[in-house]
């Protein structure tokens, strides 16, 4: 789903929460799944080339 | 005429009781070449049957379908020596049947499965016997775990009955080998009409009457047919960080068979299988004793975020190997140590998240909000403690907006009284995302949710999402004990979350299992 339609249907289902619903914030989110992600994509472009075989 | 012999009009029916004192030796013996008295697939559908308790089988000679007529003619292109080929299909119930009447008496439990028998005949060579198909009832045991299971309406003596599994099928090593069978047996959760002949197959990827299959599909062709049916398509292999039984679990546990490739030991070649489900062992020790080091049975994205993922609770694979026959049970390491094997995923078109991008993702996100719910009770208590002390347990779970509305309707607390009693949320969810493919990531902790099957909450995101980022745009929501919790805005740097009470302080059950 691309961000903005994303966004949008989140804004309907805040809309849907309760009057008692509040705001909260986080600090900073940390980036260690970004780190991660990026070595699985990787291996991903890798498995393209690498995996190769015949069944029979 | 029937495009498919489970759906061929019978010819001559004939009822045999398979109660004690039958022998399935002496039956199998009779049916094979004296020279040579074995066949392992069929033995093992007899002991399924078994199994199960098995009375009744009804044996017909069939007319033969489009399909098998398809087969014959693809086979003689190849061989000269094939004259033609007979059918039977063996239908087994759980019920004793006195008289073929006595089927239209019988309950839709009393089924047990089906199986094409194809024999060909040769000139100058003994006939060839296989399972040209099977669907038996999988296993009775209930720790065994086989999802999205097709079901395929299967004639006997002119009746239609109805079983749940995943089609099996020999190859005959002439105008097929054991991809084409694998790949039957995946695309039944993709193509409309849950199957594909032989001939299609070959057609997709340009066989025709001058090439032979025999001398094998490549990677590329297994991915265009899968992409035929419907199927987008992850190969993946084992790496440092994330072994291959990950990958399969994430494919069987969504209700989509894996295939997994591998060498043969005696030749260059490879095999395929398809993976069809898992075992659940509530009393595992392995994720226990393991806790918390990189070895098997945890996972670790980061220093901060390590977990035990659901499928170090599996001890088995469920499989067919069309060498062997249906149903069987392989050790969920068995592949980890094969040099060369891999596997296909298939998944939805619109799947672009695979299940290990979702897990980490997931946990990442589930992490970070602990500080959210910190006035929810004991147990966001419990929750801050078990993930300072890396105990955490993540099942990643592919589904729609639909079925997991559904769930959250569902669920109660333990109390059986607590529910989520907002529908204006619930039926809003259910218009902005009910055909969305979304990854729900449950959340729990060791013993609440191995003997209970329960959680405490779950991350639900975006399959479609094709971000390898935590970047907040693949989120849709979380539910964690006391509160819904849904991204507002602010970036990574200052993340914004609106968070209204759920309903449910405490723990629910998973999703998919009994209770629910």
């Amino acid at each position: 789903m691309v961000n903005r339609e994303a966004e949008k249907k989140r804004k309907v289902l805040i809309g849907a929460m309760s009057g008692t619903a509040i705001e909260k914030t986080l600090p900073k989110m940390n980036d260690d799944v970004t780190i991660f992600l990026k070595r699985h994509k990787e291996n991903k472009e890798r498995f393209k080339k690498e995996i190769q075989f015949k069944v029979k | 005429m029937s495009k498919f012999s489970r759906n061929s009009p019978t010819i001559k029916p004939e009822l045999v009781s398979i109660d004690r004192p039958f022998s399935n030796f002496d039956f199998i013996e009779e049916i094979l070449p004296p020279d040579f008295p074995i066949h392992i697939p069929i033995q093992r559908l007899f002991s399924q049957v078994r199994q199960h308790e098995g009375k009744s089988l009804i044996i017909e000679q069939i007319e033969k379908s489009d399909d098998i007529k398809e087969e014959d003619e693809d086979i003689k292109q190849r061989n000269n020596d094939f004259q033609t080929s007979t059918i039977h299909r063996l239908s087994f119930f759980k019920k004793q049947i006195g008289h073929l009447n006595e089927l239209s008496d019988t309950e839709p439990g009393d089924f047990l499965g089906y199986a094409v028998l194809k024999f060909n005949l040769f000139g100058s060579s003994l006939p060839i016997i296989r399972i040209y198909e099977s669907v038996i009832k999988h296993s009775k045991h209930a720790n065994n775990y086989i999802h999205g299971c097709p079901c395929w309406k299967c004639d006997v003596n002119s009746k239609s009955f109805e079983i749940d599994g995943y089609l099996y099928a020999q190859q005959n090593s002439i105008s097929n080998v054991c991809a084409h069978v694998a790949l039957r047996t995946a695309i039944s959760r993709f193509s409309d009409q849950g199957d594909m002949t032989y001939r299609e197959m070959n057609k997709i990827i340009g066989i025709d009457k001058s090439s032979n299959p025999i001398d094998g599909l490549d990677k590329d062709d297994l991915i265009k047919i899968l992409n035929s049916a419907g199927a987008n398509c992850q190969e993946a292999m084992k790496t440092a960080d994330v072994p291959l039984r990950k990958w399969i679990y994430g494919g069987v546990e969504s209700g989509f068979p894996a295939i997994v490739i591998f060498p043969v030991a005696t030749s260059n070649d490879h095999h395929a299988i398809p993976i069809i489900g898992h075992t659940f062992n509530e009393d595992t020790w392995v994720p226990r004793a393991e806790m918390p080091s990189p070895l098997e049975g945890y996972f670790k994205v980061s220093d901060k975020i390590q977990y035990t993922p659901s499928e170090a609770f599996t001890d088995m694979f469920i499989i067919h190997d069309d060498n062997y026959g249906s149903n069987y049970c392989v050790p969920k390491d068995y592949f980890e140590g094969i040099k060369g094997a891999s596997v296909l995923v298939p998944k939805p078109p619109n799947v672009l998240m695979d299940s290990i991008e979702a897990e980490s993702i997931g946990s990442g996100y589930l992490i970070d909000f602990f500080p959210l719910i910190q006035d929810a009770g004991p147990w966001a208590k419990r929750l801050n403690f078990y993930h300072f002390i890396k105990l955490l347990v993540i099942r990643p779970v592919l589904i729609d907006g639909k079925r997991y509305v559904e769930h959250l309707r569902m669920i109660r607390g333990w109390d059986d009284k607590e529910r989520i009693t907002n529908e204006i949320f619930l039926g809003d969810f259910e218009s902005q995302f009910g055909d969305e493919a979304l990854w729900m990531v449950e959340l729990s902790i060791p013993e609440l949710f191995s003997a209970n099957k329960r959680k405490l909450g779950e991350v639900i995101l975006f399959a479609d999402s094709p971000t390898t980022e935590q970047d907040y745009s693949s989120l849709c929501m979380a539910r964690l004990p006391g509160y819904f919790i849904i991204y507002e805005g602010g970036g990574q740097a200052k993340p914004k979350f609106k968070v209204d009470k759920s309903g449910i302080n405490c723990h629910v059950c998973l999703y998919g299992t009994s209770e629910h």
